[in-house]
C-alpha cells in the first residue's frame, strides 16, 4: 500500500554534555554528516522537514524550533515543516512523519532530525521536564520521573520472574563495551557488574548505572521514495514497515507493568507488515533508558520468552554471536539519550551497520534490522523494521 | 511576584484549579477519597473525569471509595529530583491497588521505605501541599 520509502543518508553528533556547542549548532552538526553520507543531494532538495525535541521548550526556551532549525540548516521546506514531540519517541515519530507523507506521494525526498540540548538549564528543570511526561495532575505531581516509574516495573519484573540486579546490570556492561567503540557515544569506558551494583541508588532497586544519562546530541536522516532512492546512494535502507501502539497514559490505565502490552501490538503488526519474524531480525537497536527495559524489550518483540530476559543477557544472546545483537551502538545507555535525537539516531546506526560502516562494532551480514522506540512508563512503543530490499 | 505565581513556576501541583473535576479536591479536604462513575457504562474511571473515555456519556457521578488498598509497587524517591521534590525527598512513592480495582499512583507517607512490602495494606489520606493545595496520599494500615 503506498509508495516504497528509504533512507539514503544520515548523520549524528557527537553525544555528551556539548558545553562547545548550542542547539542549533548540534542541529547543523548531525544535518551537514546526513548530507555527507549521501550523493547528489543539498538541503534545497528537501521538500519537507520534520524537528523532533522534546524539551526546547523548557530547556532552551526556545518555541517554534522548525523553522529554526530549517534555516540554520538551509533547509526551506514547500510540501511539509512540522515539529514533533512525544518524549522519548520524538525523533521516531518524525522519521514516521516523514514516512507517512512519501508513501501518500505527497513528497519525494524529506529529513527527519532530532536534537535536544538538555545541558543548558538547571538540574531541577530538567529533572522537572522529565517528570511532566507522566499525567502532570495525577501521577507527575508525586515528583514521578523516569527513576520510580522503572523502579516499579523492575520490582514487579524481579517479583514475578525472578529478573535480578546482576543480570540488570549486564545490559549496562555489554552497551558500554560497545559504546567504549562508538566515537559519537557520550561514555566511552567500559564498566563491570560490580560498578553498576555499587553505583547510587536513584530509585531503588534503580541504580545511577541502571539508567541512561541526560545527553545533548542530534541526528539527522534523509528520506526518499523507493524509486528514487538509488540516484543518492548505493546502499538505500527500505522501512519495510513501522508501527506506532499507544493504548493509555497514566500508570493506572496499563494493563501490566512487566508485559508492555502496547509493545506486542506493536511488534506483530511491525513483523507481519514487513513479512519478517522476530528470527529473521539480524541486528537491533531497542530503548534501554533502564536496564530492566532492554530485558523486557527481549521478551515482548519475541526474541525470548515472557519472564526469560534475564536470561537471555546472561547467555549472551544480545551479544555479536547470539540470537540477536542488541545495542552495539552503545545504547541509550552509552551512547546517550539526547531525548529528541535517540529515535533518529537509532536509524542512523542501523545505516552504519547496513552499510559496514560501523567500524568496530559492525556485525557481519546485516540484511534485516529492528528499531524500538518508547515513552512514558513504557504507555506509547514505536517498532520499525528495515531492509536491504523494499519487500 | 505573588505566591501563586511562584508557586506556579515552582511546579507545585496541582496546578489545573479551574477543573471539572474539582469536586475530587473538596471531598479530599474532608477526608473522603472518591471518583467518577460512568451512568452509561457503568465503568469506574481513574482518574476521574467530566467526559467517560469509554463511551463519551457526560452522565458521571461522584462515588464514595472505601480508601483502602494493598501496596503493588513501590520504590523511594531519591535523587533526580525536580524543581519541588527537593522540599520532599526522599520519599516513598508507590502504585496502590484499592479494594474497588483501580491502580493509584501515590506517596505513601508514614512509613520507612524499608518496612514497606508488595502486598501491604494501605488507607488513602490527605497531604496539604500549600495553603489551598491538597494531594491524595497513602498511609499504611497499623493493626
Amino acid at each position: 500500500m503506498g509508495k516504497e520509502v528509504a533512507i539514503v543518508g544520515g548523520g549524528i553528533s557527537r553525544y555528551g554534555k556539548r558545553k562547545d556547542a548550542s542547539f542549533r549548532d548540534i542541529a547543523v552538526e548531525a544535518e551537514k554528516e546526513a548530507f555527507e553520507s549521501a550523493e547528489n543531494i543539498s538541503p534545497k532538495d528537501i521538500e519537507a522537514l520534520y524537528v523532533a525535541t522534546a524539551y526546547s521548550d523548557r530547556l532552551i526556551v526556545q518555541c517554534h524550533p522548525a523553522p529554526l532549525v530549517a534555516e540554520y540548516a538551509g533547509i526551506t521546506p514547500k510540501a511539509g515543516i512540522g515539529r514533533v514531540e512525544m518524549a522519548c519517541t520524538s525523533g521516531t515519530v518524525a522519521i514516521r512523519t516523514a514516512y507517512m507523507g512519501i508513501k501518500a506521494g505527497l513528497f519525494d525526498i524529506a529529513m527527519a532530525l532530532g536534537v535536544e540540548k538538555m545541558y543548558s538549564a538547571p538540574t531541577p528543570e530538567i529533572q522537572t521536564c522529565l517528570s511532566i511526561v507522566a499525567d502532570k495532575e495525577w501521577e507527575g505531581v508525586y515528583g514521578i520521573n523516569a527513576p520510580p516509574g522503572f523502579a516499579w516495573i523492575a520490582q514487579r519484573h524481579m517479583y514475578e520472574y525472578g529478573t535480578t540486579e546482576e543480570q540488570m546490570a549486564l545490559v549496562a556492561v555489554k552497551n558500554h563495551k560497545y559504546g567504549a567503540l562508538n566515537p559519537k557515544a557520550q561514555f566511552r569506558k567500559e564498566i563491570t557488574v560490580e560498578d553498576v551494583l555499587k553505583s547510587p541508588i536513584i530509585a531503588p532497586p534503580i541504580k545511577l548505572f541502571d539508567c541512561s544519562p541526560i545527553t545533548d546530541g542530534a541526528a539527522a536522516v534523509i528520506l526518499t521514495s523507493g524509486e528514487k532512492a538509488k540516484q543518492y546512494t548505493n546502499t538505500p535502507m527500505y522501512i519495510r514497515s513501522m508501527a506506532q501502539v499507544n493504548i493509555a497514559n497514566t500508570v493506572a490505565n496499563i494493563p501490566s507493568l512487566t508485559t508492555w502490552v502496547p509493545l506486542k501490538e506493536a511488534a506483530q503488526i511491525a513483523y507481519k507488515n514487513a513479512k519478517v519474524s522476530p528470527k529473521d531480525i539480524d541486528y537491533a537497536e531497542l530503548h534501554d533508558c533502564f536496564t530492566i527495559s532492554e530485558i523486557i524489550e527481549y521478551e515482548d518483540l519475541g526474541f525470548t520468552e515472557k519472564g526469560e530476559g534475564g536470561k537471555f543477557i546472561e547467555e549472551g544472546q544480545s551479544d555479536i554471536g547470539g540470537t540477536v545483537p542488541v545495542n552495539l551502538s552503545g545504547g541509550l545507555k552509552s551512547k546517550g539519550h539526547a531525548v529528541g535525537a535517540t529515535g533518529v539516531g537509532q536509524a542512523v546506526e542501523i545505516m552504519l551497520q547496513m552499510r559496514n560502516e560501523a567500524g568496530k562494532r559492525q556485525v557481519d551480514g546485516v540484511e534485516i534490522s529492528l528499531a524500538h522506540n518508547l515513552s512514558g512508563f513504557a504507555t506509547h512503543h514505536t517498532v520499525t523494521i528495515y531492509g536491504r530490499e523494499p519487500y | 511576584m505573588s505566591d501563586d505565581e511562584l508557586h506556579y513556576l515552582l511546579n507545585l501541583a496541582p496546578l489545573e484549579k479551574e477543573t471539572k473535576v474539582a469536586r475530587f479536591y473538596e471531598e479530599l479536604k474532608k477526608g473522603v477519597l472518591t471518583t467518577t462513575k460512568c451512568n452509561k457504562c457503568n465503568k469506574l474511571l481513574w482518574p476521574p473525569r467530566y467526559i467517560c473515555p469509554h463511551c463519551l456519556s457526560d452522565d458521571l457521578e461522584w462515588v464514595k471509595l472505601s480508601g483502602r488498598g494493598k501496596i503493588y509497587a513501590f520504590t523511594e524517591i531519591r535523587h533526580g529530583l525536580s524543581a519541588w521534590m527537593e522540599n520532599y525527598a526522599p520519599k516513598p512513592v508507590g502504585v496502590i491497588e484499592i479494594q474497588e480495582g483501580l491502580k493509584i499512583v501515590s506517596w505513601i507517607e508514614d512509613a520507612k521505605f524499608e518496612d514497606l512490602t508488595i502486598g501491604m495494606e494501605v488507607q488513602a489520606c490527605h497531604l496539604e501541599v500549600s495553603p489551598d493545595t491538597v494531594i491524595l496520599t497513602f498511609v499504611p494500615v497499623r493493626t
